[in-house]
């Protein structure tokens, strides 16, 4: 019971970072790999507040407000740069993020990890059970998903695809497409950051390493076999790329072997998504590599 | 007299080393189809580039009905009513042809907030009006279709119903005719009547000679990022200069 609960969250959060990774990596077309610093972010700013007993709820609010914060920072560069020099500038802010997270120990306890994460309160009950903790979780990720679904699907998101396609056209039409970009960027980076919020909440134990390479390599993967620039391509992808390691759990391979050959079973998966279906199960053509 | 719509004065640009458009002035008059001709390299696609904000001119000015535009970005010009269409064409190929026109509304409801106003009436009736937009050529039958499955004389229709779905003024045309056949070309030209009709400005680039001298009340003539000469087609046909500039000395 408490490992499929573990699944369907693990499949809630990483839909909605796998979604808001998508609104910059494929709605706007930018290579955006900073997707583990943001929710870091969201997750550490919960984890700090909720054990100096802040209200839960508002430290989940926090968290995407913090990473909104560091996703306008980002902004900044990645705005002012193009193709894969975006790339860089965003996995510099990575390892930036990664940087502080093991050096600002006084915050973060560095490499030791903030132990003792609690579960939300709702009216308060405290969320201990793992049924509990799905269903606030599950309730959350409809919200976030029905409210991206909107975005995604209307007008202003053709905007933001139009600038991928050729943001100098979107300009002479009459658009301020640094607004549009900056906006993709808020609401990405924000729900990205509440996303962090409950994972922390839900492992109870962070550590710099739950935000680093490996997990822009799920992200970045659940994106690609989902599709870019869709949103049922992203939860397709997420359920995918969870379920499908998962089955590894039944060979009988130690912990450490495990780890290593899930990771390279993403990285498998996106060579030959590369190879043979560039564009993701869902995806359309948004050749962000090659701007 | 007429007024003038757009007025060029004493516009240079240079890239580099290279002058690309050298102390140049002209003005188009308001609702007149004028043409720009010159051979390759003239500075012809640079002025268009300067006149809707894509470049900004290192000496000179560029006024619109009288407002000095010359400092303010491509968004803010389109806003005052410039509109072009592009030498390669620009459209949103993952876009359908539909999306690709209704963008250009400047009713179109595409703020974030609008996401979730109840505008799915109004943007039903914008993606009417587009589609009455398809079907004047005939293309109603693509409109679900993506821009990049277009053939290349339906993208070059419908990025000029996108330019016209702006509404602007003054229309900037860069090369309309290059590459398609001579049925599509027609279109394009009822359409560009039409745009006078509507009191529009048109503003061409061309290598399409009959096309141009058809079309055109005036024509300015640049060669070496300067104007050469401006007139009336018969006159600018018989223009010794501008025949030098096309041909050579000798021939001439």
């Amino acid at each position: 019971m408490d490992y499929a609960l573990y699944i369907l969250i693990i499949i809630c959060l990483y839909s909605i970072i796998t979604l808001t990774g998508n609104i910059l990596l494929g709605y706007l077309g930018i290579l955006y790999l900073a997707i583990p610093a943001i929710y870091g972010i969201g997750a550490y700013t919960f984890a700090i507040l909720a054990t100096n007993g802040s209200n839960t709820f508002l430290a989940i609010f926090l968290g995407g407000i913090f990473a909104m914060i560091g996703g306008l920072l980002l902004s900044i560069p990645a705005l002012k740069l193009k193709s894969h020099y975006i790339g860089i500038a965003t996995l510099a802010f990575l390892f930036i993020i990664s940087s502080l997270t093991y050096n600002l120990k006084d915050l973060t306890r560095g490499s030791l990890g903030i132990p003792g994460i609690p579960r939300p309160t709702i009216f308060g009950l405290y969320l201990e059970s793992n049924l509990s903790f799905f269903i606030f979780t599950l309730i959350v990720t409809i919200i976030i998903c029905t409210i991206l679904y909107k975005i995604l699907h209307s007008p202003f998101a053709k905007v933001i695809e139009a600038i991928r396609e050729d943001e100098i056209a979107v300009k002479t039409l009459g658009k301020n497409t640094k607004i549009y970009k900056l906006q993709a960027f808020m609401i990405s980076t924000f729900f990205s950051g509440i996303a962090g919020a409950l994972f922390a909440s839900y492992l109870g134990f962070i550590n710099p390493q739950n935000f680093h390479i490996p997990q822009l390599t799920t992200a970045i993967s659940m994106i690609i076999v989902g599709g870019m620039a869709s949103f049922w391509g992203s939860i397709l992808g997420t359920v995918i790329l969870v379920l499908v390691p998962e089955i590894l759990r039944f060979l009988t391979l130690s912990p450490d072997i495990l780890a290593g050959v899930r990771l390279g079973i993403y990285g498998l998966i996106l060579i030959l998504f590369m190879l043979f279906k560039p564009n993701g199960l869902m995806g359309k053509r948004t050749n962000i590599f090659s701007k | 007299m007429m007024k003038d719509l757009l007025e060029i004065s004493g516009i240079t640009k240079s890239f580099g080393g290279l002058l690309a458009v050298n102390n140049c002035s002209f003005s188009i008059k308001k609702g007149k189809i004028t043409g720009l001709i010159g051979p390759n390299g003239a500075g012809k696609t640079t002025m268009f580039n300067i006149i809707c904000g894509l470049l900004k001119s290192d000496i000179g000015n560029i006024y619109l009905n009288d407002e000095d535009i010359t400092d303010l970005n491509p968004d803010k010009r389109a806003h005052l009513g410039i509109g072009r269409s592009y030498q390669k064409i620009r459209l949103f190929p993952e876009l359908t042809a539909l999306e690709n026109i209704v963008i250009a509304f400047h009713e179109n409801k595409e703020g974030l907030i609008d996401a979730f106003l109840p505008y799915k009436r109004h943007q039903k009736n914008l993606e009417k009006k587009a589609m009455n937009m398809l079907e004047s050529v005939n293309l109603q039958e693509k409109a679900n279709f993506r821009a990049y499955e277009l053939s290349y004389g339906q993208k070059k229709l419908v990025e000029i119903l996108r330019t016209k779905a702006n509404d602007p003024s003054l229309i900037l045309l860069d090369e309309p005719t290059a590459g398609i056949n001579e049925t599509t070309i027609k279109q394009i030209k009822s359409i560009i009547l039409e745009f006078q009709k509507e009191g529009r400005t048109v503003f061409i680039v061309e290598h399409n000679m009959p096309f141009i001298m058809n079309l055109c009340e005036t024509i300015i003539v640049m060669d070496q990022g300067q104007k050469l000469a401006e007139g009336k087609p018969e006159a600018i046909q018989r223009d010794k200069k501008v025949l030098e500039a096309y041909l050579g000395k000798k021939h001439a």
